[in-house]
C-alpha cells in the first residue's frame, strides 16, 4: 500500500471528484449488469458445445448472479484490510482473469467455477466498493448520484448484439477473450477511487475512551451502552435486511415473467420486447428523477421508498387484470416507474439508517440477504408457474412481498426513538465522565 | 384418353398403373384456382419414397365450364395421358396420376385452364431438404470440429461428403484415414468430424442424401483462423488498459507535488485512516452521536 498523505475533508464534498466516482459506479453497473444479461447468449453456446442439460447450464448463471450478493460480508472484510482501491481492482481482475480463463474450458463444471465463481465474486466486489465509496462523497445528493450510476443498467442493451457479433467473429473463445480484456478497463477505473476523509471530532474521543481502563461507573455505563448499541443496531438491521429481501424477491419474478406472460397472452414476440426495452427505459429515468426528488429532502428518503413499495405491491396485485396489450403497457410502465422510484433509494435509505462509518458491513449483510432472493426468485417463480399453470399466482405473490417489506419501514419511527433514548443515555453517561 | 372440355362425362380411371405400383403409399394433393388469382398457385411436395401421387386442380371459371381447355404439362413438356377432368356444379376438377419410382418422375407438373388467359396451378416434387449451417463455423488452427447436417423427418439411404473447391466437388473420406471421420448416431444426420485443422481446411463442406427418388445437399462452411487474431486483439485492448492506469498514475502524482502539508499537522498513513473510518462504530460512540443527527435527514 503506498503511503500517502492526505488532507481529510471538512464535510462531504456531493460533486467535484465524486463525479469521478459516479462515473466508475457507472461503469460497473454497466459491466456488472451486462455480464448478467450476456450470460443468456453464452448458456446457448455452452449448451450446445458441451452438450449440457439446460439445468446444469443454468447453474453457472444462478452462481454468478447470487454470489455477487452473497460475497457481500467478505467484501466488506477485505475492504478493511486492503483499502478500497485495492478491493476494487481485485475485483475487476478476478471477472477478466474469469473471462480469460473460461476461454479454454472444456467442460461444464469447469466453466461454473470459471465463469460462474470468479466472475461473481468480483462483481461483488466491483459492486459494494462503489457503492460504499459513493456514499462516502455524497450526502445530501446521494440519491440523484445513485440513480445516475444505476441508469448505466440501461446501457447493458447494447452488450448482448456486441457479444453477438463477437461470437459470430471469433466464435466463444475468442469472444470470452475479448470480453476479459474489456472489463479489464475496470482497473483504471477503480483508480479513480480516491480515499476520502471527513475530518471528524472522533479522533480525540477515541483516544480518551481507549485510554479509561474500565472502572466503577463509567465501566457500567460504557458496556451498557455498548451493548444497547448493538441490540438496536441489530433491529434495523433486521428491518433494513428483510426489506432488502423482499423487494429483490419480488422484483425478479415480474420481469422475468413478463415476456412470458405476454405470450400467454396471444401477444407477438415483437410487441413483447417491445415491452421491455420501454420498462428499462421507463426505469432508468424513474430511477433519475425518483433520486434527484429524494434529494430534495422534502420529506425523509424512506417514506418515498415505503410509498414506491406499497404502489409496486399494489401495481403487481392488480397486474392479473391486464389481459390486453395496451393494459400490459401500462402494467409494465407503471411498474417501471415504481421499481425504478424504490431502486434508486435502496443505497440513500439504507445509509440514512446505518450511518456512514458502517455502510460497508451493512451493505454486505443486506447483499447476503438480497443474494437469498436472487438465487430462490427464479425457481419460486417456476414453481409457481408449474403448480398453478398461470402466470397470475407469481404476480400475487410479488405484489405481496412488497407490501410486506413496506411494512418493515413502518418500524423505523420506532426503533429512531429507541435510539435516540439510548443516545441521551450516553450522553448523561460522558456527562458523568466528564 | 383425352376429353376436351367435355363437362360432364367423367372418365374411368387408368387402372393398369395403379395395379403395378399398389403397394405403394397414396399421396394426394390438390390446389384450387379462382379466375383472378393474387397468389401464385404453386404448392411444394416434399417426397422420400416411391409413391403414388394424385395431383387435383380445381377450377372455379367466370363464364361457361364447357369453353374451359385443360393442359397438364410437366416442366415444358405437354403429357397426354394419366389425367382426367371432371365437374361438379360451377367447379371444374381435373386430376393427374403418376406412379414416383425414381428421380426421372419427380419435377415440377402444372395444370392449366383456358386457352388465351392460362390458369396455372404448379406441384413441384422434390426430395427433402437438407439442413447444414447458414452462418460460417469459426474454428482454430489445432482444434477439431464436427459439421452436423440434419434432415428433420426423413431417413436418407445414404450420406456423402464432399469438400467445394469453387464449382469442383471433391469427396471426402474416399481414402479412409484420422483426418475426417464421417459418423451420425440416427440416420437423419451426419457427421463430419475434422481434426488437426490448418488454415488449408477453410472453405465450404457438403453433405449429400441419398435417397430413391433422388439427391439432396446442403452445405456448412468453415472458418480456421490463427490464434493471433483474438491475441492481437487483446493486446491492443491490454496495452490501452495500461496506458489509462499509467495515465491516473502520473496525474495522481502530479496533483500530489502539488499538495502542501496541512497546518494541524494531520498527515495520516492512509491504512490507519481507513481502519479509524471504517471501524465498526461501537467503540466510536463519538462520531456515532455526531452522524446519528445527520441521519435524521
Amino acid at each position: 500500500m503506498l503511503k500517502r498523505k492526505f488532507q481529510p475533508y471538512k464535510k462531504t464534498l456531493d460533486g467535484g471528484w465524486g463525479w469521478m466516482v459516479v462515473f466508475h459506479f457507472f461503469l460497473v453497473n454497466v459491466f456488472v449488469m451486462g455480464m448478467t444479461k450476456t450470460f443468456a447468449i453464452f448458456f446457448v453456446v455452452f449448451q450446445e458445445e458441451f452438450e449440457g442439460t439446460s439445468e446444469q447450464t443454468g447453474w453457472i448463471g444462478s452462481i454468478m448472479s447470487s454470489l455477487r450478493f452473497f460475497a457481500g460480508p467478505l467484501v466488506a472484510v477485505i475492504c478493511d484490510i486492503t483499502g478500497e482501491k485495492t478491493a476494487s481492482s481485485l475485483g475487476a481482475f478476478l471477472v477478466a482473469g474469469g473471462y480469460l480463463i473460461s476461454s479454454w474450458a472444456t467442460s461444464i463444471p469447469f466453466l461454473c467455477v470459471t465463469m460462474g465463481f470468479l466472475p461473481g465474486l468480483g462483481s461483488a466486489f466491483l459492486y459494494q466498493v462503489a457503492a460504499v465509496v459513493t456514499t462516502k462523497y455524497f450526502k445530501k445528493r446521494l440519491a440523484l448520484s445513485t440513480a445516475i450510476a444505476r441508469s448505466g443498467m440501461g446501457l447493458t442493451f447494447l452488450l448482448a448484439p456486441f457479444t453477438k457479433v463477437l461470437i459470430d467473429l471469433y466464435d466463444w473463445t475468442g469472444a470470452l477473450i475479448l470480453l476479459g480484456a474489456i472489463t479489464l478497463h475496470l482497473v483504471p477505473s477503480s483508480m479513480l477511487l480516491r480515499p476520502i476523509y471527513i475530518k471528524s471530532k472522533s479522533n480525540s474521543d477515541i483516544k480518551d475512551e481507549s485510554s479509561l481502563s474500565p472502572s466503577g461507573p463509567e465501566a457500567a455505563c460504557g458496556t451498557e451502552t455498548s451493548c444497547c448499541n448493538e441490540i438496536q443496531e441489530l433491529a434495523i438491521r433486521d428491518s433494513i435486511m428483510h426489506k432488502e429481501r423482499r423487494p429483490g424477491l419480488a422484483y425478479f419474478i415480474p420481469t422475468f415473467h413478463l415476456v412470458a406472460r405476454a405470450k400467454t397472452l396471444g401477444i407477438n414476440i415483437m410487441d413483447a420486447s417491445y415491452l421491455v426495452s420501454v420498462a428499462g427505459i421507463t426505469e432508468t429515468v424513474s430511477q433519475i428523477i425518483s433520486g434527484w426528488v429524494a434529494d430534495q429532502n422534502w420529506i425523509k428518503k424512506y417514506h418515498y421508498h415505503k410509498s414506491y413499495l406499497i404502489l409496486c405491491g399494489v401495481t403487481n396485485l392488480l397486474a392479473p387484470l391486464a389481459t390486453t396489450f395496451p393494459l400490459l403497457m401500462t402494467y409494465t410502465i407503471s411498474f417501471a416507474v415504481f421499481s425504478g422510484g424504490y431502486l434508486a433509494l435502496i443505497l440513500p435509505v439504507l445509509v440514512d439508517l446505518s450511518g456512514n462509518s458502517t455502510v460497508h458491513s451493512f451493505l454486505g449483510l443486506a447483499s447476503f440477504f438480497a443474494g437469498m432472493a436472487v438465487l430462490s426468485g427464479p425457481p419460486l417463480a417456476g414453481w409457481l408457474y408449474d403448480y398453478t399453470q398461470t402466470y397470475t399466482g407469481s404476480y400475487y405473490f410479488s405484489g405481496a412481498c412488497y407490501l410486506l417489506s413496506s411494512v418493515s419501514l413502518f418500524f423505523v419511527p420506532l426503533a429512531e426513538r429507541w435510539k435516540n433514548s439510548v443516545t441521551t443515555k450516553r450522553e448523561d453517561c460522558s456527562q458523568v465522565r466528564a | 384418353m383425352r376429353t376436351k372440355a367435355a363437362p360432364i362425362t367423367s372418365l374411368p380411371v387408368r387402372e393398369e398403373m395403379t395395379t403395378k405400383y399398389s403397394n405403394l403409399t397414396l399421396e394426394s394433393h390438390s390446389i384450387s384456382m379462382t379466375e383472378r388469382p393474387n397468389m401464385p398457385a404453386e404448392k411444394n411436395i416434399t417426397l422420400e419414397r416411391p409413391s403414388n401421387v394424385e395431383l387435383t386442380c380445381q377450377f372455379t371459371p367466370s363464364g361457361n365450364l364447357n369453353s374451359v381447355n385443360v393442359t397438364w404439362k410437366k416442366g415444358d413438356k405437354l403429357l397426354e395421358d394419366n389425367y382426367l377432368v371432371n365437374a361438379t356444379g360451377s367447379i371444374l376438377y381435373t386430376q393427374y396420376r403418376v406412379a414416383v419410382i425414381n428421380s426421372k418422375q419427380m419435377g415440377s407438373y402444372s395444370c392449366f385452364f383456358g386457352e388465351k388467359k392460362q390458369q396455372r396451378g404448379t406441384f413441384n416434387l422434390k426430395v427433402p431438404e437438407i439442413n447444414g449451417k447458414n452462418k460460417p463455423l469459426i474454428t482454430y488452427v489445432g482444434d477439431s470440429v464436427v459439421l452436423i447436417c440434419k434432415c428433420q423427418d426423413c431417413l436418407p439411404l445414404n450420406w456423402t461428403w464432399y469438400t467445394g473447391n469453387g464449382s469442383v466437388q471433391v469427396p471426402i473420406g474416399v481414402p479412409v484415414n484420422d483426418k475426417y471421420v464421417i459418423s451420425g448416431k440416427h440416420a437423419n444426420e451426419t457427421k463430419l468430424k475434422i481434426t488437426q485443422l490448418s488454415e488449408d481446411d477453410q472453405g465450404t463442406y457438403w453433405c449429400h442424401a441419398i435417397f430413391e427418388l433422388g439427391e439432396s445437399e446442403g452445405h456448412v462452411e468453415l472458418v480456421v483462423l490463427s490464434y493471433l487474431v483474438p491475441l492481437k486483439a487483446f493486446c491492443a485492448i491490454a496495452a490501452e488498459v495500461v496506458l489509462l492506469v499509467a495515465i491516473i498514475l502520473l496525474f495522481e502524482k502530479y496533483t500530489q507535488k502539488k499538495k502542501k502539508p496541512s497546518d494541524d499537522g494531520k498527515e495520516i498513513e492512509q491504512g490507519e485512516q481507513l481502519k479509524l473510518d471504517d471501524s465498526n462504530g461501537i467503540e466510536n460512540s463519538g462520531p456515532r452521536h455526531r452522524k446519528n443527527e445527520s441521519v435524521g435527514q
